[in-house]
């Protein structure tokens, strides 16, 4: 069996793309479950080659992986049955009006950013891929849905989805044939296989005793004029905490209020400032570096962290050397001071451990840049990054259940020392005050079947598979 | 309560086909409405297209620009009852919602139809790559240096290199 399915399997013909791969990405998602459609159905789980109760697939869950397996399936010739809780897909994307979404947008260039397009090797994947805003990118995929739908083969069923786990369905010699699954429609059906897409797992946003902040996926308003605070005092406070990708998306953000890596890293390029070819080629070394050695070591290990820290030295070298030794460094300053211009107020980033973590090269490089400039050339408001550090608790206000009854509201941020970036934190670390707090601590799965995967999903990479 | 579905969009679909007739819902002409009605109202029109097998658009234009929490909840439960709300995202686009929020929302479908119909093409093999110039695009992001300039690249490094500083 290939090792994608291996990778992804829950049980006899059960999938999941939703929790076994992590850290998340929806471009990943999208790659994994179109492939896991594609090698499944060359070895027969599903389709016209099997005995006419288990031809169809089920895919549960109408988000982007969902609707990608759907329609690569139905492309195949496969009758496919697509269940959704919601009234509509794509939920979670069309909830959000603000985050200017993946996959061309906070990486280093390359040719598919001109083209705004999936950077995808292999054949054309279902739902195309601009670069937009994430509401009117799942518009786009509506649209496509839609056009699928007048395909018969299709049928997309909601607001209903599973009950229950999947039960297994035996011949007479007790060989798994297919699979039995419950709805909350009140139908028991019969399929070949199920392909699990359902969640994006849970988003860690809270800090004791009653904080929650923006989610990552909820319309937010940073990029507006005073961060959309309404009456705000003359200098507002802002506090980041959070070292992986989403927490440096919402540093960058809020710093510049451009709303994503790719404008401002535009903006420096604007006048004629361009990265030397020796520090790109050594980041682009170290990144390959980085993404073998993570891809291979254990989740959460020494290993892992030895990793990212070198690929952090790397990337804080190259800023230091950019900024106060190259040649062209007082028209870098510059233009660096000019896109930290759009934001009068204070920033603050906190992050545990000494390195960032994972993962989109641009966004890496730039909250470093933004930080080391704003440090040389004074600028009060450029963000201020404190490593080694976490958000303990919030006092002063209870946001719980709406982040915008709480926006723009002077809180206390008791703060924490975390000297190692996955064990515990040792001793407070002093307080800041911040009226608009953004905690990104990742992500807690919630694996929908128990499981124990035969190989780590995010080591069978589908992009690599023949 | 009826669905409004404006003749400038549906021009842009078969006529006759109501399932795929795009509904626009301008928020400033529901302000006054009580907030259930309106989301009772996108709810009642995802059900409709439910029976014939659509999924109901329903564009929502955000004329309003409100920042504060209760407008939030709105657009929250109207996007979870099927809605998909649009709201200008540049200075061009906030004085085409001011001059007339339907032009709006035809220019958002419009520009949606335009990236859905490459996605549409027939996929040519079910797992094998679909044609070799698939990856034509894929290979040209490495640039393979001539002998001259590896040398090139090489002193460079050796010179200009931050590491070999100090």
């Amino acid at each position: 069996m290939p090792q994608l399915l291996r990778a992804h399997e829950m049980m006899e013909f059960v999938y999941n793309v939703a929790d076994v791969a992590y850290p998340v990405s929806i471009r990943d998602q999208m790659n994994r479950s179109r492939w896991l459609v594609a090698k499944a159905y060359d070895l027969g789980f599903f389709g016209p080659s099997r005995d006419k109760r288990y031809q169809r697939l089920l895919v549960c869950g109408a988000g982007a992986a969902g609707v990608t397996a759907a329609l690569h399936a139905v492309s195949l010739g496969v009758e496919t049955v697509l269940v959704e809780r919601s009234p509509a897909p794509f939920l979670r994307q069309r909830l959000c009006r603000s985050r200017w979404i993946d996959p061309v947008q906070y990486d280093w260039s390359a040719n598919h950013w001109t083209a705004a397009a999936f950077p995808h090797a292999g054949p054309a994947m279902p739902l195309p891929w601009p670069a937009d805003r994430s509401n009117r990118l799942a518009f786009r995929w509506q649209l496509v849905l839609n056009a699928g739908l007048t395909n018969p083969l299709l049928t997309f069923r909601r607001p209903d989805h599973a009950v229950g786990a999947p039960v297994p369905i035996a011949n007479p010699s007790g060989e798994v044939v297919g699979i039995e699954m419950s709805f909350h429609s009140g139908l028991t059906e019969a399929f070949g296989m199920l392909l699990w897409c359902v969640g994006f797992s849970d988003e860690r946003r809270f800090a004791a005793p009653n904080y929650s902040g923006f989610a990552f996926w909820e319309t937010d308003p940073f990029e507006q004029p005073d961060w959309g605070v309404v009456s705000p005092p003359t200098r507002l406070r802002g506090l980041v905490s959070g070292g992986g990708d989403g927490a440096l998306q919402d540093v960058i953000r809020l710093a510049t209020r451009k709303k994503s890596a790719i404008d401002v890293w535009h903006d420096i390029e604007a006048a004629g400032w361009s990265m030397p070819d020796n520090v790109r080629h050594a980041l682009f070394t170290a990144e390959d570096q980085a993404q073998r050695a993570l891809l291979w070591c254990r989740p959460s290990s020494v290993d892992e962290h030895n990793a990212l820290q070198r690929l952090h030295d790397e990337y804080v070298q190259a800023v230091n050397y950019l900024a106060t030794f190259h040649p062209a460094r007082a028209l870098l300053i510059n233009q660096v001071v000019n896109v930290l211009a759009a934001n009068p107020h204070a920033l603050a980033h906190v992050h545990s451990c000494t390195h960032f973590a994972r993962y989109y090269g641009l966004n890496h490089f730039l909250v470093l840049l933004l930080a080391k400039v704003a440090t040389l050339a004074n600028v009060a408001s450029g963000p201020q990054v404190r490593p080694q550090t976490g958000v303990a608790t919030v006092s002063g206000h209870g946001c719980l259940g709406n982040p915008w009854t709480c926006h723009g509201v002077n809180h206390t941020v008791h703060l924490q020392h975390r000297p190692m970036c996955f064990g515990p934190a040792r001793a407070a670390a002093g307080q800041e005050n911040a009226h608009v707090l953004v905690i990104r601590h990742g992500i807690s799965p919630h694996p929908a079947f128990s499981h124990t995967p035969m190989a780590f999903a995010r080591q069978v990479m589908p992009y690599h598979l023949p | 309560m009826a669905a409004f579905f404006p003749a400038q969009l549906t021009r842009l679909y078969p006529p006759g086909d109501n399932g795929k007739i795009p509904c626009v819902i301008v928020l400033s002409d529901w302000a006054e409405l009580p907030r259930h009605d309106v989301i009772n109202c996108v709810a009642e029109i995802f059900r409709q297209a439910g029976e014939r097998q659509n999924v109901a658009t329903v564009l929502i234009v955000d004329d309003l620009g409100s920042i504060h929490a209760e407008y939030e909840v709105l657009l929250s439960a109207l996007t979870e009852a099927g809605g998909i709300i649009l709201a200008p995202d540049s200075p061009e686009e906030i004085e085409m919602v001011r001059r007339d929020p339907l032009v709006f929302a035809e220019a958002q479908l419009i520009a949606a139809q335009s990236h859905s119909a490459v996605a549409t093409a027939p996929l040519l093999s079910p797992s094998m790559p679909g044609s070799p110039d698939a990856y034509k695009e894929f290979g040209k992001a490495v640039t393979r240096l001539l002998p001259g300039e590896l040398e090139e690249v090489i002193e460079g490094r050796r010179h200009d290199d931050w590491r070999y500083l100090n």
